[in-house]
């Protein structure tokens, strides 16, 4: 992905998570008759948004104990 | 907190081979990195033998040794430095546990769990990783102090110097972006 289209993805990303669901649904229904692929991106991104912290916060924890020797147990 | 301008200067200074930039710049920026120490050690287990001041020499001289670093700026350098604090502490659990191990064997139940260990996700997420690093290098970093160097908010954009909120929106994208990648990637 180039700079400049990671910058339009994340722009458009935090628009439509400051959004009601209504709002969100017409904001991403504009961008998508512009840039169908750019509409994707940024949905497929919402998608993974509510569950992305917790699974990060587990397997981040669990990365940093092995990488760390600390996933062994003494 | 002392001026990001004069911490950039005597950086580059001394990535140019003075050294007389590196005394000056010590004392600027030597309680800074205490606290970032005590952060790091903060999320250790409280029977941590390193003290926040050996930490940090530590990481000092991982610096020094690094020769002719091209320090960018102020939170380059700070960003390097978390790095290394960050690897000082494997480093240190790693020989503590090696310790702990030697003269036993490793029972097929501790194998076991081991494997475990490194589930689908977690090496979806090892491989995640430098690719979010390659697309967006302050998000990458954001993601690693805060998931891994245990860093909060605050924290986090004083180390990369950027306002609070732009942490929360780095946070939040490149979380997703993560997740993403580690299902589909």
């Amino acid at each position: 992905m180039t700079p400049e289209r990671w910058t339009r993805v994340e722009a458009l990303f935090h628009r439509a998570l400051g959004c009601e669901p209504e709002q969100r649904a017409q904001l991403l229904d504009g961008a998508g008759k512009t840039d169908p692929e750019l509409r994707q991106e940024v949905e497929s991104l919402l998608a993974c948004q509510g569950s992305a912290t917790k699974v990060l916060r587990a397997e981040g924890a669990r990365l940093y104990r092995i990488r760390s020797g600390e996933g062994q147990k003494s | 907190m002392p001026a990001t301008h004069e911490v950039t200067q005597l950086l580059q200074e001394w990535a140019n081979g003075d050294q007389q930039a590196l005394h000056r710049l010590t004392p600027l920026v030597y309680a800074e990195l205490c606290r970032l120490a005590a952060v790091y050690l903060r999320n250790e287990r409280r029977d941590h033998t390193l003290q926040p001041s050996a930490l940090v020499h530590e990481a000092f001289l991982r610096m020094v040794d690094q020769g002719n670093p091209s320090w960018q700026n102020r939170s380059h350098f700070f960003g390097v430095a978390a790095h290394l604090m960050r690897e000082i502490l494997v480093d240190h659990a790693r020989r503590r546990q090696t310790a702990k191990r030697a003269g036993r064997n490793v029972s097929l139940g501790e194998a076991m769990s081991l494997a475990r260990e490194r589930t689908a996700d977690l090496s979806a997420l090892d491989d995640a990783l430098p690719a979010l690093e390659k697309l967006d290098a302050r998000k990458c970093k954001a993601i690693e102090l805060r998931y891994f160097g245990g860093l909060g908010v605050q924290e986090i954009a004083q180390a990369l110097e950027v306002s609070p909120v732009t942490v929360r929106r780095d946070l939040k994208v490149a979380e997703a972006w993560l997740h993403h990648e580690m299902r589909n990637g």
